[in-house]
Parts: C-alpha cells; structure tokens; sequence
C-alpha cells in the first residue's frame, strides 16, 4: 500500500513538471532542457530550509518558488537570441552548469546530497504520513493543470502561441515578446520547484543524480508522448510513463536489467513519437515540432 | 613552469580526444544539419565492440581497431537510414532530428549497458606503456598517437573541405540539400558517406580514447558528446577543421584552468563558455563570418 501511494506521489510530482514544461515548449515553442535543474533549485532550497531555518511547508513554497524563477530567469535569457537547436543547447549548458553545482558545492552535500529532512508542518499540524503527501501532490498537480488551463484559454494563451508561430508579427503588434516569455518562464519555474518541494519532503532525502541531464530528457518525453500542447496529455504522459517500468516487476525481468530497460523503453518512445507521431498520444497539433 | 608546461600538454591530449569525437560529429552536422547526439552512443559501441575483438576474443589490437571501426560505421549510416532520412523526406526540421537523437543515444547507452554489464571494464593491449619525457614533461605513447591523429585528420579534413569535389559538395548539400539535388547531387548518398565517415572516425577515437584511459564504461559516450557540442561550438559551425580547433581550444581551457580553479569545476566552466560563445560570437572563434543557419 506504502509503495502504491509513492508511485501515486510521484506520478502528481511529474503531471505537474510536465505541465509546466509544456507551457513553455508547446504553448510558447521554447524547447528547454533545464526543467530539472529548476525543479532541483525548488527541491535543494527547500532541504536547505528545512535542515536549517523552518519546515514550515508554504513559507518552502514561496521561498523555493522565488530561487526557482530566479534561476529560471538566467535560464530565459538566451531565449531572446537564440532558437530551436540553439536555445535548446544553450539550456543544456544551464542544466549542466546547475548540476555541477548540485555535485560540487559544499552546502548541497556534493555527490551524497541531503538527508535526514523533517516532516513539514502546515498551520502547526505536522504532515507525517506519506498518503497527506501524496494528497499535497495531487493537489498541486491539480492546481498547477487548472491554472495553466486558464493560461491558455486565456487571451494571454493565444499570445504565447502567436509567439510560437511568429515572434515578429507579435513584436510588430506592439506587444512584448520578452514579457510573455519571461511571463511563462516565471509560472513554468513556479510551478517545477513546487514539485520540488513536494519532492523533497516525500523522499526526506535528495542527491544530485535526480536532477541531472537526463532527468531533463526524460521530462520533454514526457511533453513529447503526451503532446506538446495539450495539458491532458502530460497528465496521460506522466502516468503512463510511470506506471509502465512497473508491470516489468510482474514479468520475469531480471533486477539487474530493469532500470536499463526502463531507459530503453523511454529512449524508444522518444524516437518513436519524434518520427511518427509528433503530435503525441492526445495532442491535435503536430507542428509544434516543426 | 613546468607546472605549466605539463598541464598545457594534458590540455593538448584532452583537445585532441574531444577533437576527434568533434571532427565526426561536425562531419555529420556538416552533411545533414543535424546535432547527431546519438554519435555519442555509437562511440561508447564501438568501443565496447573494439573490447570483445581485443579483451575478451583476443584477437589483436588490429582486429579491435577493425571491430570498432565497422560496428560504428554500420550503426552510424543505419541511424541515418532509419531516423533521419525519412524525417528528413517528410519535410521535418532537423531540430526535431536533433530530439529523436537524444532518444537513440538513451537507447544505445543502456543497451550497452544490458550486453556489457554497468561496471567500467579494462581496455588493453597488454604490454607496457612508454613514457616519453621531454625536459619536465611526461606523456605516453598513446597519447602521442591521439595528438598526432587528431591534428592529421583535421588537417586533412580541412583540405578535403576546401580543395576536393566530394568534400565541397557535401558542403554545398549541407547547405541546401534540396538546391544540391536540383543540380544533379546525389544528395542522399553524400549523407550515408558522411555518416560512415563520422562514425568510422569515432569508432578509431574510441579506441584510441579508451586505450590512453585504460577503462571504458556505458555511460562514457553521454559526456564526451556534449564536450564535443561545446567543442563544435566554440570552434565554429558548418567547418568541420574549425570543430577540431574548438576541441582542441577547450582542452586547452579545462586544463590550463586547473592551475586556478579546482578540477570538479572543469564541466561548468565548459558549459559557461559554450553559452558566452552563443551569446555573443554565434560564429565561433574560427567560424565563418555568416553564421550557420537558424542562428
């Protein structure tokens, strides 16, 4: 039952990493691939807290959510030159740069990472059990697919998706293309360092390795299976990809290959939607990857 | 001084390994605008297929050599047949190539991995190791080889690029391949050559790279790619000698930098160049002066 509701937990803390990313690679067209790096500021600066100053869970939200936006605005910064292939890699420098920190810093605990995290408290109460987690991540899961919803039925929606389209008819229309990036950067790196929050105090224990390079990868397959623009999808995406390593426990899979596996099933999927399906499971619009 | 001197020559050996991986990789870019991330998969292969010719069949350093070179090729020209041809032919952007890429260097890893096991395995020749000293510097004969084949073949690519027919029509292609098959080019063939190429140059690096460290591992084809983007970024797009010179600039770089920064810093301080280098020189340090497309 314990493991049930951290598949649970975890399956919420991915919907909403991959709808925030969403945002910004299907709605906005900015392919970034620091997502995990982001998630991993909100998920330090919320062990950091904890471990020294207050457990206290909206103060790690707020606190988090504001190192999470102002990395993420660094992050942006080559948005404003760079595309496609361009941007892409320059976000992978990020990442990198973001997880060399992670590793190398004294504070971060290096390669071994932190440990020991005390339950957060919410107006005094104590949230202990794993299945109250699992309740917190599911609702801002929930939150985070509701608002971003209102985002993109909003006139503000169909303005990041004109920047996706046409950056300089945008700009010729008077409006701000550097507001409404930096705008979904904002609300994307919120969001992902919620998550990272939840993280954190879900597993009491964070290393480095789970906000690396390929973590990032493994959220834009994410985006990319469920299809990039549709919020529906990233849900679909996030359970799906979750739950699928683990029907390898009821085949007689060898421990030893498994996780292997599970990284050539995510890598084949990759492919398999970059060149058949590029409009994902549920999305309609398959030019969002050109 | 000799302090220097030394470290300045471990700069030039580690140019010259992200030189070779950045010389097939820029190739492949080169041919088809493609960043061919799985060439970093195909590398840590065929190194891995280099190993059971030399280590585990005991065939000799020329069949390992042999082993890597064709499992690379092989794997390199499918790739493209497989992925990047039909994407190509369905009027899809090389970016979203560029995405699938990632996907195959996952797989390849990990199915490394699942063949091979996930600990690191020795990679030798038996024998011993000659160490050359020169005044206060040391360095092997290994590494002697990798410097002398990484400078042989930029040189050499640079004068194909320049001065043979296949070598600018392979540009002109990766330029516009639609216009290059309006003029008569056999547009499709260029690219396989250019990927048996690359990938047959990566699968010779791999073995060399693995037989100076001694040690190979699946995941080792991850990090040298992206030092091999940074490389081909620094250097320049769309020149295959200037990715060499990249390479070779960001050995210098991580290496010298040791003298001041600690070591654990050398990857940061890599990807804090490549960004600068996107930011404000687009076309790289030996670059031509028009960028490359979409920058």
């Amino acid at each position: 039952m314990e493991y049930v509701v951290y598949i649970g937990t975890l399956i919420a803390i991915y919907a909403t990493l991959t709808i925030s990313l969403n945002l910004l690679v299907g709605y906005t067209g900015l392919i970034s691939i620091a997502q995990a790096a982001i998630y991993g500021v909100g998920a330090y600066t919320t062990a950091l807290l904890a471990l020294n100053i207050t457990h206290d869970l909206l103060i790690s939200f707020v606190l988090s959510a504001i190192a999470g936006i102002l990395v993420s605005l660094i992050v942006a910064l080559p948005s404003l030159r760079l595309k496609n292939e361009y941007f892409l890699i320059a976000t992978m420098g990020f990442q990198a740069i973001i997880y060399s920190l992670f590793m190398n810093l004294d504070i971060t605990g290096g390669a071994s990472g932190l440990y020991g995290i005390p339950h957060p408290t919410l107006f005094g109460y104590t949230i202990r059990s794993s299945f109250e987690k699992f309740l917190l991540a599911a609702a801002l899961a929930v939150l985070c697919y509701v608002c971003a919803l209102r985002i993109t039925r909003a006139p503000f929606g169909r303005l990041l998706r004109a920047v996706r389209e046409d950056e300089v008819a945008v700009a010729s229309l008077g409006k701000s293309v550097f507001t409404i990036k930096f705008s979904v950067f904002i609300f994307s790196a919120a969001f992902a360092a919620a998550a990272g929050t939840l993280y954190v105090y879900s597993l009491t224990a964070i290393d480095p390795v789970a906000f690396n390079l390929d973590e990032s990868v493994f959220i834009i397959t994410l985006v990319i299976v469920g299809g990039s623009g549709s919020l529906n999808g990233s849900v679909l995406a996030a359970a799906l990809l979750i739950l699928l390593p683990e029907a390898f426990k009821f085949l007689a899979i060898p421990e030893a290959i498994a996780p292997q596996l599970r990284q050539v099933l995510y890598g084949l999927l990759l492919v398999f939607f970059t060149r058949y399906r590029r409009q994902g499971l549920i999305g309609e619009y398959r030019d969002v990857l050109k | 001084m000799s302090v220097f001197a030394q470290l300045a020559l471990n700069g030039v050996v580690a140019g010259s390994v992200y030189a070779l991986i950045a010389l097939g990789f820029a190739l492949i870019f080169t041919s088809s605008r493609v960043f061919h991330f799985a060439h970093g998969g195909v590398y840590t292969f065929s190194a891995f297929a280099g190993y059971t010719a030399l280590v585990t069949l005991q065939l000799g350093v020329i069949a390992g050599f042999l082993a890597a070179i064709v499992v690379a090729a092989l794997i390199g020209v499918l790739i493209n047949i497989l992925l990047y041809e039909p994407m190509k032919a369905g009027a899809v952007s090389p970016f979203v190539a560029m995405i699938a890429s990632f996907g195959v260097l996952i797989i390849i890893t990990h199915v490394v991995a699942m063949i091979w096991g996930s600990n690191p395995v020795v990679l030798s020749r038996g024998g011993q190791t000659t160490v050359y000293r020169f005044g206060a510097v040391y360095t092997t004969d290994a590494q002697l080889l990798i410097i002398g084949f990484a400078i042989a073949l930029a040189g050499g690519l640079f004068v194909f690029f320049r001065h043979t027919r296949l070598g600018i029509a392979i540009r002109a292609m990766g330029n516009d391949s639609e216009l290059a098959e309006v003029v008569g080019m056999p547009a499709r063939r260029l690219r396989h050559i250019s990927f048996i190429v690359g990938s047959a140059l990566v699968g010779v690096s791999a073995m060399l790279i693995g037989l100076n460290v001694g040690i190979i591992d699946f995941n080792m084809g991850m990090d040298i790619i992206l030092m091999a983007t940074v490389a081909m970024i620094i250097g320049g797009l769309g020149n295959v000698a200037a990715a060499a010179g990249g390479g070779f600039v960001l050995g210098l770089i991580q290496n010298i930098a040791i003298w001041k920064i600690e070591s654990k810093w050398q990857l940061a301080l890599s990807f804090a160049i490549l960004i600068a280098v996107l930011l404000f020189r687009p076309s790289g340090l030996f670059g031509e002066r028009r960028p490359a497309a979409g920058l």
